[in-house]
């Protein structure tokens, strides 16, 4: 519907279609779904639009915004399985083939839908200060040979006023999820058809919930986007925002979160829900081999075993009992003896 | 959350009427009862939309843009400014005052001399700093101010309501027409058929005459901070959607009124609202 309704328009206006479909369409490609309230068919609603025509029963609709944060979610377009794969392709090619699927003992995969402030509209403010310039000035110092002129720098203030209305898009996470390396989502909203949040979905579906309040978010909002509207140096004395046309919402961004067991710690791998890439991933380190143990281990196996070979299992024996012991728990003999072998020599065995 | 979309069915509240879908504009023209209806947050409500008279307006080529015009309450304007003014200036004296103080020599006491000279220079530059920004326009400046503001009858801002893709330049045009507060006579619109440009709510228009005010003060009175932060403006009657004519010549459009030009560029191509329904 919303392909076959620009392209009607592009027809109707002419050499200008595409910009002015796209400004129909609040200049982005965003929409949200939404249901008729007429024949309940469902319905792709642009950014931007304040009427439109029901593709199944005709009738004309007018779109209600009624102030305050919105909630939208986006429905993951990857299945698990999908997910699984890209970590653990992710998994092998960062360690070059070293950690294959089957060295990576996966514990769960998880879906969740992560929440982000997102600030996105018309800010209108203004700023007065003074903005520094540079000025460069010659000033008599004295040298070797007498007073010498030499170039120097002096930075001067002047009073500015500055009326601001531009366009805004700025997202922040609403959670502390920082380990799982998501920064934002404003670009990624402007691509993608996003539903509207029922509320009855928390039951449901694994959301994170939003743990900074809106006030919280918005101010931070303001405060980034005025730094960047203000003169690099300059000093601001007065100051006033208003993100205007639209409002702070609330956009629930679905990843997968997969948890795998290698050499007996846990790791985690961060997968986009929408397009399967992967966002963050932990994996082991190779281990630089250690040339001290290279050398002391096999010396000290060889004394026991120039003074009483069977000293060397009893020793081997003793270590892997005091190990199940400081571990807590049974490891099959063969496992423990490369897991021992990696610790003391490095590398992967 | 109390902000949730939802869609409601596009009927006109007078008649009952199918209204004309018409994309991101937020005003209809009834088809059957010619009646013009916004969309608010309550709902649909009906709204009258006027037209500006200027003496060559009639021509075919007349391009009408909708603006807000909000009236606001000089008296209060001016006891704000004054009042702000004031307080300002009150608040610069103590702390000018306390710079004086500094100026008094201080006990001399043992230990504790290359402390105290390093204190006193931070000091001094924090104080001549704040005084620095405290500078304020005289309160002539101030009343020269309104005077001009008394002087136009009725003091208007405009605020545009038509789209734009450059949306500071638009907002200079609502700059322009305020600065010159035009005299103009309007009329009640009820030309069947002609549909308003309009995609900005009387709501949103309001929050955006203190900035479009502001833009007009001089410049002595734009850049200290501290006076304009609490300039807050109060309309005296509801915002009046008015379209105003321009004319269009060569790159540019000349407003008929205002006396003034902006470029054409700044105007959307925008879809006739007939051409948004003849797609469907």
């Amino acid at each position: 519907m919303a392909g076959n309704e620009t392209t009607t328009l592009s027809e109707a206006i002419g050499p200008e279609a595409d910009d002015t479909a796209s400004t129909l369409n609040g200049g982005s490609s965003e929409t949200i779904g939404i249901s008729c309230p007429t024949c309940g068919g469902s319905l792709r609603l642009h950014e931007g639009e304040r009427s439109l025509r029901c593709e199944y029963c005709h009738s004309a609709l007018y779109v209600h915004r009624p102030r305050g944060a919105r909630s939208f979610i986006l429905q993951p377009s990857i299945t698990a399985g999908k997910a699984r794969l890209a970590a653990l392709h992710y998994l092998s090619r960062e360690t070059e083939g070293r950690i294959r699927a089957r060295h990576a003992s996966i514990l769960d995969l998880r879906l969740i839908h992560v929440p982000f402030w997102r600030m996105h509209g018309r800010l209108v403010g203004w700023a007065a200060g003074e903005k520094a310039f540079k000025r460069e000035i010659e000033v008599v110092a004295p040298g070797p040979d007498g007073p010498q002129v030499r170039k120097s720098y002096r930075v001067e203030y002047h009073p500015f006023s500055k009326l601001i209305f531009k366009e805004i898009d700025w997202s922040t996470p609403a959670c502390a999820l920082r380990h799982l390396g998501l920064q934002g989502i404003s670009l990624k909203t402007q691509f993608l058809n996003w539903d509207i949040f029922n509320h009855d979905l928390k039951k449901k579906l694994p959301i994170a919930l939003a743990m900074k309040p809106m006030q919280n978010a918005e101010k931070d909002g303001f405060n980034y986007l005025s730094r960047l509207t203000f003169p690099p140096g300059s000093k601001v004395r007065g100051q006033r925002f208003k993100l205007f046309g639209n409002d702070l919402s609330l956009y629930y961004y679905p990843v997968y979160i997969l948890r795998y067991r290698h050499g007996g710690r846990i790791y985690s791998i961060t997968i986009d829900g929408n397009n399967a890439h992967v966002i963050r991933g932990d994996f082991p380190l190779r281990k630089k081999i250690n040339v001290r143990s290279l050398f002391f281990v096999p010396a000290l196996g060889a004394i026991l075993a120039g003074t009483w070979f069977p000293l060397v299992p009893i020793a081997a024996v003793a270590l892997y009992i005091f190990d199940m012991v400081q571990n807590g728990e049974i490891i099959p003999p063969l496992r423990w003896m490369a897991c021992r072998l990696e610790n003391w020599f490095g590398g992967e065995w | 959350m109390s902000g949730d979309i939802t869609v409601r069915p596009l009927k006109c509240i007078n008649c009952g009427a199918e209204l004309p879908v018409r994309g991101q504009f937020v005003t209809f023209q009834c088809g059957t009862c010619f009646s013009y209806q916004i969309i608010t947050e309550e709902g649909l409500a009906p709204v009258s939309v006027f037209r500006a008279q200027a003496a060559d307006c009639e021509a075919e080529e007349t391009i009408w843009l909708p603006f807000w015009v909000v009236e606001i309450d000089r008296a209060k304007l001016r006891s704000l400014m004054r009042g702000s003014l004031t307080r300002l200036t009150d608040a610069t004296r103590i702390i000018a005052s306390t710079g004086l103080e500094k100026e008094k020599p201080e006990p001399e006491l043992p230990f504790v001399e290359t402390v105290g000279i390093d204190f006193q220079v931070k000091r001094t530059r924090l104080i001549d700093e704040t005084i620095e920004s405290k500078l304020l326009p005289s309160g002539g400046e101030i009343d020269h101010l309104m005077e001009r503001i008394e002087s136009y009858g009725a003091f208007r801002i405009y605020v545009p309501a038509f789209h734009s893709r450059n949306a500071l330049a638009n907002l200079k045009v609502g700059h322009l027409l305020t600065r010159r507060q035009p005299p103009y006579r309007i009329a009640r619109l009820n030309q069947p058929g002609h549909q308003v440009r309009c995609v900005l709510h009387a709501a949103d228009a309001v929050s955006l005459i203190d900035y479009i005010f502001i833009s007009t003060l001089p410049d002595a009175i734009q850049q200290c901070g501290d006076l304009i932060q609490n300039v807050v403006l109060e309309p005296a009657a509801p915002p009046r959607l008015i379209e105003f004519p321009f004319l269009r010549k060569g790159v540019s459009l000349a407003s008929l009124l205002g006396d003034f030009h902006i470029s054409s560029r700044l105007i959307e191509t925008m879809t006739e609202p007939s051409s948004v329904d003849k797609g469907v």
